[in-house]
């Protein structure tokens, strides 16, 4: 059984939720998939970069540059992860 | 750029900075260093990408000078009050340069004098920094001088080969110097201009960026990986910049405490 796209993104920001929760120190539940991580308190580009590192070791994944630091927020990491994996 | 402190505001830290190197403390590239004795050999991996991650730092630095030249000209462009404030940083900034441009010497050598090789020169695009107040250009270097001189330090305590060692002594005591002055500027632009230059200060924090971190292509991944070698995080920056913050003035304001409390909780802990 193959999951439906909208399973796999859904899974992905629930992980992404929970990396950026553990390397920021925040509660899950207060992040919501719009917020801006660099916003967070105690958050800055270092552990925005952190975090992603750690996503793409998680999704065994290299993403672009661009996206890297064109991302803002869980939902826009969600994706470019996603879309790191369709390719 | 509005808010400028005047020449003779400027000119006792640059006075500071020009007495605190005397001829006897100078050094160089060429003969400051045993490197007969420099031996590869005696690094792991790690500290050899470390020194390859610095030596680019190093290297990067006339793009850094250009942003100053660019924001801070000496010419008819601007009104006479701000040639002469510029012309009084140009007789920081050029010794800066020198010093820095000397570091990038002194690091190329040792690759090649240890055996690590013949570093290639990286062709890097325009580096810019988008500022609009001028104490950001000093509250920005302050983080970054901070940062240089704590990951030297902290890279020379793990290393075992006495020709770094006493590169990476030369080149921390130089970063502590740029941070003194540069810590000097910003400590006098809050005393002359006061909750004016904190929003200015705040945005450099909120904003901040390591340098490369958008000029060369996976530069982060390698900068993260160097920081397992020996501690690299510029937040750790931020308790100087609150230091000089807290000492700057003995007017506190709601909005300078409002920024102290802002630069803390940017510290990365542990
Ligand atoms: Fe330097
Ligand atoms: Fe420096």
């Amino acid at each position: 059984m193959t999951a439906s796209p909208d399973l796999i993104t859904a899974q992905i920001t629930d992980s992404v939720r929970a990396i950026v929760a553990d390397v920021l120190s925040v509660p899950a539940d207060e992040l919501s998939t719009d917020t801006d991580l660099r916003e967070v308190e105690g958050a800055d580009s270092i552990k925005v970069l952190r975090l992603i590192a750690r996503i793409e070791r998680e999704y065994d994944v290299e993403l672009e540059d661009e996206d890297v630091f064109g991302v803002s927020t869980i939902a826009e990491v969600a994706d470019v992860v996603r879309k790191a994996l369709d390719q | 750029m509005n808010g400028l402190l005047t020449a003779a505001q400027l000119a006792p830290a640059v006075d500071t900075y020009l007495a605190a190197t005397t001829p006897e403390r100078r050094w160089d590239a060429e003969t400051s260093f045993a490197w007969a004795a420099a031996d590869a050999d005696r690094l792991t991996e790690g500290q050899r990408s470390a020194v390859e991650f610095v030596t680019l730092i190093e290297d990067h630095l006339p793009g850094y000078f250009d942003v100053y030249h660019r924001h801070f000209p000496v010419d008819d462009t601007v009104e006479p009050e701000v040639f002469a404030h510029n012309r009084e940083l140009y007789h920081f900034t050029v010794r800066w340069a020198s010093e820095e441009d000397t570091h990038a010497r002194a690091l190329a050598r040792y690759q090649r004098e240890s055996g690590m090789g013949v570093p290639t020169a990286a062709v890097l695009p325009r580096f810019e920094l988008p500022y609009d107040h001028p104490v950001q250009f000093f509250a920005y270097a302050l983080v970054q001088e901070k940062a240089t001189q704590i990951y030297y330090r902290q890279l020379r305590a793990v290393v075992d080969e006495p020709v770094l060692t006493d590169v990476l002594t030369r080149l921390s005591r130089d970063e502590a110097r740029h941070f003194t002055f540069m810590a000097d500027v910003v400590a006098r632009y809050l005393r002359h201009h006061g909750d004016a230059v904190v929003e200015p200060i705040r945005d450099v924090v909120a904003t901040f960026r390591m340098p490369l971190a958008d000029t060369l292509r996976g530069y982060w991944r390698w900068a993260l990986k160097i920081a397992d070698t020996a501690r690299y995080d510029h937040t750790d920056a931020y308790d100087s910049l609150i230091q000089v913050l807290d000492r700057a003035t003995a007017a506190r304001t709601d909005k300078l405490d409002e920024l102290m409390a802002f630069v803390a909780a940017a510290r990365t802990v542990g």
